[in-house]
């Protein structure tokens, strides 16, 4: 752990501004490498996280963004044939000593999918199925739990009557925002989404950025999301990724008025991508 | 850096909640793990073990006899000769005839169906065809030998003779029923809904894009077909027909009853033959009380272990390596490329040397017909055949690139698929047929009694409960085995490793029945010395696991990736998640998969013949001789009571409603939320 610890981070313009501030830093990765087979993903990564904040992670598809937010909840280890060099700190501890629990992990950092994946049962049991693995037994305390849930995702009032229903039966930004209370009810510290809006229409994409900012009172969001246009909504600082290489990482009004690197700003203009 | 920095670092100010190390969850996880490799590891322990024991326990002929079994043509196991050329030679001969007679109609009748037919047609028919290969062996047998045989005597014999008597093969004709050419339409009749339905499911995977492409390009329906469906469906149809002709090799019951039985080798197939399961299930009975004729008979199981090994796993790898979604990890491409290549060279092998044979007996029949009525030999009907060949390939010389090529194209468009939908219910007016019959038979001693009162009472009892107690044993050891190590190859089995396990289970899919049946015999009965309920429900519970672990595997595949991201990504083990998440989305498809490999193992006889044994009487102790339906069913057919004939019709009534009632329940269940997706 020392060892991690006496790494020198690259300093990045971010992080200075950051602790200016004196913002906590939940997430970091030193020198992070990721390989899938013999293709390397990422190359050398270095980031900084702050706590009860937004982060987005833009650029172009196949950028590695996605593969990138995937090493924080250790979600890659399902994909056989992958490797990780480098560090990924979560509170300044290391994720990927061995023995580490995956279980108690991935119930701290919490991940929203690409396509809302509900579970083939109940809206109910949907929301309930992450507190109930984790031991809670008892019925009340589940109930509250699930509608603390569905109330905090913005969906109580649409499916308080039926929670009975299928989970399937949902529309697409239903099934999105029940995929993010089933998240929260958990509660988790941090919460990845791998672009949780790009299957969804306009509306549903509003709503979900308007929970965003509410969660972020609360929670260290992360998410990856191929429109710049939300990224500037939502995001309190921006990062760019190109070909497997975190090109810029900043204030995100710094990011989107003025880019330090010229591809940053080629494809913040709209160039390329 | 950090360290400096740490005063004014918030982090270590409140200290953060420290990471778990792993504990009983993820401890239960790796349990899981290991357990359900060692399930899955089944199939290819029984491989090896299966090879094992045959070569072992038929070690005393082997060594008396060395290879010359393999050359010996006589077969007299009183006076210690043993040469079992005439079975190896039959089992070819009748499985190139079922080949044949089954591969056009049957790729045809596939093709018409997934191209040309309308939805209201196709899908009943192919719902028929796919019914059809869950009927069991045994009654195809009884069909063959009562119905079939006669029929073939009275009408296509001696024309077959008349006509096409100066080559070999329709000389020589004795008058006998059963012949080497029944056990190959038999056979044929058999692998025709196989070959159908798995070349259909090929032909369906081929992309509309690229029929739409041929199309636009001005292209008929059936140059459509044959330049671009066929083109892209080559690979998974040889491999059928390479499967196909495993199942053939290894079909028992229905070849040793309409054989004929004949140790003496024929050039004729108008004369009796014998193949080698004929011979073990027909030679059985008298054989185990002799050590020497047992080991005989076990090493010809293991003969046909060896063939059919090869067979399957040849195809398997034609399959693996060259289609491009299976399950398999996908292979390299120069490995495929090489695959490719070599399925190439055979195929073109094998049209040549079609070529040739077709040539030569050709010209032997004219000759022949010219010798003996001189110049009006020429309008028999082999001669006519070719008349129409030349004219055909005449009228495509002459029309192309003129203004008729045209016409002659669309000419030929309809014919073909005229030929095509004429192929289609060729194969279901057969397989109506076969039904009818069995109904119509089989409904003439229908009675209550019959489910009451045992063999010797006149009734059946004792087969319908001992097949109750044979599934029930199956079950008990094939589910668990299939299900666990279906799930493993599905949720771990991505690597090399998982690949082994996959093909072994394809492999042992393909050893026949009949082999399973010696070897339990020589694993089991040899070694505590008595049949019993015990090995029965052994030898079918062995032919459950590996249909059982791929429908298994494959439906689970089929729930999405991401479903099992959402349970992990919440921290719930891999367990939880297969167990609560996984498992229920595929519940249908699983069920499905289950109940055709009862249907399966229902109609299964000849590894019940060396294992079971039989029995008059009703048991339902574990550890006696029990009796089959199937068992009952094969040897009323074959005993020369009429009576008896006639409740093997029954018979054969309530095991094809057994069996179809299964087989459409399974299609009901088959429907899970998300395979629909």
């Amino acid at each position: 752990m020392d060892a991690i610890i006496d790494t020198p981070p690259a300093k990045t313009a971010c992080e200075k501004s950051m602790s200016e501030q004196g913002q906590t830093i939940r997430l970091a990765t030193r020198n992070l490498n990721f390989f899938y087979g013999r293709t390397q993903a990422l190359f050398n990564i270095n980031i900084n996280i702050p706590e009860k904040s937004v982060t987005a992670l833009i650029g172009p598809s196949g950028c590695g963004k996605s593969t990138f937010l995937r090493c924080f909840n250790r979600m890659n280890d399902e994909i056989p044939g992958t490797r990780l060099q480098g560090t990924v700190l979560f509170d300044n501890q290391d994720l990927y000593v061995r023995g580490i629990s995956l279980v108690d992990l991935r119930k701290r950092i919490g991940m929203v999918f690409q396509r809302a994946n509900p579970f083939a049962m109940s809206i109910f049991d949907n929301v309930a199925y992450g507190p109930r693995i984790h031991g809670e037994n008892n019925r009340y305390k589940i109930q509250e739990i699930v509608e603390r849930s569905l109330v905090r995702a913005a969906l109580w009032d649409e499916v308080k009557d039926n929670l009975k229903k299928s989970a399937l039966d949902l529309s697409g930004g239903q099934q999105q925002r029940l995929c993010i209370a089933r998240v929260l009810a958990v509660e988790p510290e941090v919460i990845l989404m791998d672009e949780p809006c790009s299957a969804l229409d306009p509306n549903s994409t509003f709503c979900i950025e308007e929970l965003m900012q509410d969660l972020k009172k609360t929670y260290s969001i992360v998410i990856v999301t191929h429109n710049m246009q939300q990224a500037a909504r939502v995001s309190d600082n921006t990062g760019f990724f190109l070909k497997g290489e975190l090109i810029e990482i900043d204030k995100t009004e710094k990011i989107f008025q003025g880019p330090e690197d010229q591809r940053t700003e080629d494809y913040i203009r709209g160039r390329f991508g | 850096m950090i360290e400096q920095n740490s005063n004014q670092n918030p982090v270590t100010q409140n200290l953060p909640k420290p990471l778990k190390t792993a504990g009983f969850a993820e401890f239960g996880d790796s349990l899981f793990r290991v357990i359900s490799t060692l399930f899955a590891l089944s199939s290819l322990f029984l491989i090896g073990w299966i090879g094992v024991i045959l070569y072992q326990q038929s070690a005393l002929t082997r060594h008396l006899f060395g290879w010359s079994i393999l050359t010996g043509r006589t077969w007299d196991t009183l006076h210690h000769v043993i040469g079992a050329l005439p079975f190896i030679y039959g089992t070819f001969v009748s499985s190139t005839i079922a080949l044949i007679l089954a591969v056009p109609i049957g790729i045809c009748a596939a093709i018409f169906l997934s191209e040309l037919a309308p939805a209201w047609l196709a899908s009943p028919l192919s719902f028929l065809i796919e019914l059809l290969a869950a009927i069991p062996s045994v009654i195809y047998g009884l069909w063959g030998v009562l119905f079939l045989c006669p029929w073939l005597n009275n009408n296509v014999y001696q024309w077959l003779n008349n006509n096409f008597g100066n080559i070999p093969l329709f000389s020589n004709y004795g008058g006998y029923p059963s012949t080497m050419l029944a056990a190959g339409i038999i056979l044929a009749i058999m692998i025709l809904p196989f070959i159908t339905s798995v070349s259909r499911e090929v032909i369906r995977s081929v992309s509309q894009a690229q029929r739409e492409a041929a199309l636009g390009l001005g292209a008929t329906r059936w140059e459509m077909i044959r330049n671009v469906v066929l083109k892209a469906a080559k690979s998974g149809i040889t491999g059928a027909v390479i499967l196909a002709l495993g199942r053939a090799i290894g079909e028992t019951m229905a070849v040793v009853m309409v054989i004929g039985n004949n140790t003496m080798m024929s050039a004729s197939l108008l004369q009796p033959g014998y193949t080698m399961p004929a011979l073990l299930a027909n030679e059985f009975n008298e054989a185990w009380t002799s050590k020497l004729h047992t080991s005989a008979l076990l090493e010809i199981a293991f003969i046909l272990f060896v063939i059919t090994f090869i067979i399957n796993a040849l195809a398997r790898i034609l399959i693996l390596l060259t289609s491009r979604n299976s399950n398999y990890a996908s292979a390299e491409p120069g490995k495929a490329a090489a695959m490719d290549t070599l399925r190439d060279i055979l195929a073109k092998f094998g049209r040549w040397l079609m070529i040739v044979v077709i040539i030569g007996f050709v010209a032997w029949q004219i000759i022949g017909d010219l010798r003996s009525e001189s110049f009006r030999g020429l309008l028999h009907p082999t001669e006519i055949i070719v008349y129409l060949y030349l004219a055909t390939r005449f009228v495509t010389r002459i029309t192309r690139g003129t203004g008729n090529w045209k016409r002659w194209r669309k000419i030929n468009n309809g014919f073909v698929q005229i030929l095509l939908g004429l192929c289609t219910f060729l194969a279901c007016f057969i397989l109506a047929i076969l039904l009818y019959v069995v109904a119509v038979q089989g409904i003439q001693y229908l009675h209550p009694s019959i489910f009451i009162h045992d063999e010797l009472d006149g009734g059946m009892s004792n087969g319908i409960i001992g097949t109750l107690v044979l599934v029930g044993i199956a079950s008990a050891i094939g589910i668990p085995l299939g299900l666990i190590g279906g799930i493993y190859l599905s949720e771990y089995g991505a690597g090399r490793f998982g690949n082994v396990l996959r093909f072994s289970a394809d492999v042992l899919n393909g050893i026949p029945s009949v082999v399973i049946g010696m070897f339990v015999y020589a694993a089991v009965v040899l070694k505590t010395n008595h049949f019993s309920a015990m090995a029965g429900g052994l030898a079918l519970g062995i032919m459950m696991i590996p249909t059982i672990v791929r429908t298994t595997e494959e439906i689970l595949r089929l729930t999405p990736y991401s479903l099992r991201e959402g349970s992990l990504g919440l921290g719930a083990t891999k367990f939880r998640t297969i167990r609560s998440i996984i498992v229920p989305a595929a519940k249908g498809g699983i069920v499905t998969g289950v109940m055709l490999a009862l249907a399966r193992v229902i109609g299964e006889t000849a590894p019940l013949l060396f294992t079971a044994f039989g029995n008059e009487m009703v048991t339902y102790k574990l550890n006696s001789q029990i009796s089959s339906l199937t068992m009952l069913i094969y040897r009323f057919a074959m005993d020369s009571d009429v009576t008896k004939n006639g409740m093997a019709w029954t018979g054969s009534l309530i095991l094809i409603t057994i069996v179809l009632v299964i087989s459409l329940l399974a299609r009901l269940f088959s429907r899970s939320r998300y395979s629909m997706h």
